[in-house]
């Protein structure tokens, strides 16, 4: 009687051992689907010496709705997000566009403009893709980042930068000792 | 072909779009261009591989990072100010990754290879290798040392602009954190 009890013990854990094993191998199996990349190095190929203010940015997210071949049906919905930054290249500042007369400082600002407009691998959302759309894909994306920065504009983000960018260089030139700020 | 999320249809139809504007007050010193090869592997099976064919792609990117400063960090109480000597000293926030930015217009399908019974890579599925890729760059950015460029170039602007302004010894600090 004992034997058999020992028996079916044996042969209880030997099935939990084996079960535990299987579920472990499955699970790395499982976690190998989808497309993946190799390992392979990034390269920085330049380094730039910039003097960029960003005052103002715009977030958006819109849908893409694509349709090509009738007959098939073949449709492609996106969702993107995109992010608009704008400000100031100060690199455009001259000497001469900075001037002092005692506590005053008066500054001449170049043009507010668009910085970047930036839609990131991550930021696509690939809802539906009926049929294959890797042919027509780049200048879908192309023409989502021109309406963003469209958006951006016509949400008055060139606007907003200005009256933002002017307020903070007034608050930092204040706090270094100026008593007054003027822009030209 | 058919690359379909289930029973969010819904969720899309009634989805608002989104917009939103602030103000920001980020200052970018230096600019990083990353070169970034983004190669597939191919995860099927050797048998599959050896029967339909293989299916590689192969990727070249560019990815530009900005770092600086936030100014909305900037704290003017820590600034003092001798005007007896012309002197500054000014404390500045510590530097940080202002943008991340991998254009779609800067990345090229160098070579593909589908085998004959093989679907073709979707753009879903090239996208998902690009974010693979993006992920990879950007884990790696703390190492190609654009923090300590971004500090060094902000350090260099402030102390040009303090000279312009009339002082004549200029001390520019980080925050420590």
């Amino acid at each position: 009687m004992r034997m058999i009890v020992n028996f079916f013990l044996s042969l209880a854990v030997l099935a939990a051992l084996l079960g535990i094993v299987y579920l472990y191998f499955f699970k790395r199996k499982k976690k190998k689907k989808g497309p993946m990349i190799a390992d392979t190095p990034s390269v920085v190929v330049a380094i730039n010496k910039i003097a960029e203010l960003a005052t103002a940015c715009y977030f958006g997210e819109k849908i893409i709705l694509k349709r090509k071949n009738f007959l098939l049906g073949d449709e492609l919905c996106i969702i993107a997000k995109g992010l608009v930054r704008a400000g100031y290249n100060l690199k455009e500042l001259k000497p001469g566009d900075v001037s002092i007369k005692k506590d005053v400082v008066t500054v001449r600002l170049p043009k507010v403009e668009i910085l970047d407009v930036i839609i990131n691998p991550s930021d696509w959302d690939f809802y539906v893709e009926d049929g294959n759309w890797n042919d027509e894909i780049r200048d879908i994306k192309a023409e989502a980042k021109k309406d963003f920065m469209k958006d951006a504009i016509e949400h008055g983000i060139l606007e907003k930068a200005k009256r933002n960018g002017e307020r903070k260089i007034t608050a930092l030139l204040l706090s270094l000792g100026f008593k007054g700020v003027v822009f030209s | 072909m058919c690359f379909r999320k289930k029973n969010s249809r819904q969720l899309l139809l009634t989805r608002e779009r989104l917009r939103e504007l602030t103000s920001v007050s980020d200052l970018s010193t230096t600019e990083y261009t990353v070169e970034k090869i983004v190669k597939a592997v191919d995860t099927a099976s050797a048998f599959k591989r050896y029967l339909a064919g293989e299916r590689k792609v192969l990727y070249s990117c560019k990815i530009y990072i900005k770092a600086g400063i936030d100014m909305k960090k900037y704290d003017p109480d820590k600034t003092e100010i001798d005007l007896s000597t012309m002197s500054i000293s000014i404390t500045l926030p510590k530097a940080g990754i202002i943008s991340f930015d991998m254009p779609a217009e800067e990345q090229d399908m160098e070579y593909t290879k589908v085998g004959l019974m093989r679907r073709r890579f979707s753009a879903t599925e090239s996208n998902e290798l690009l974010v693979q890729g993006e992920k990879s760059v950007y884990e790696a950015i703390h190492e190609m040392g654009i923090l300590e460029d971004a500090e060094r170039n902000t350090r260099d602007f402030f102390s040009a602009a303090l000279y312009q302004l009339g002082y004549h010894i200029v001390n520019i600090k980080f925050e420590a954190i």
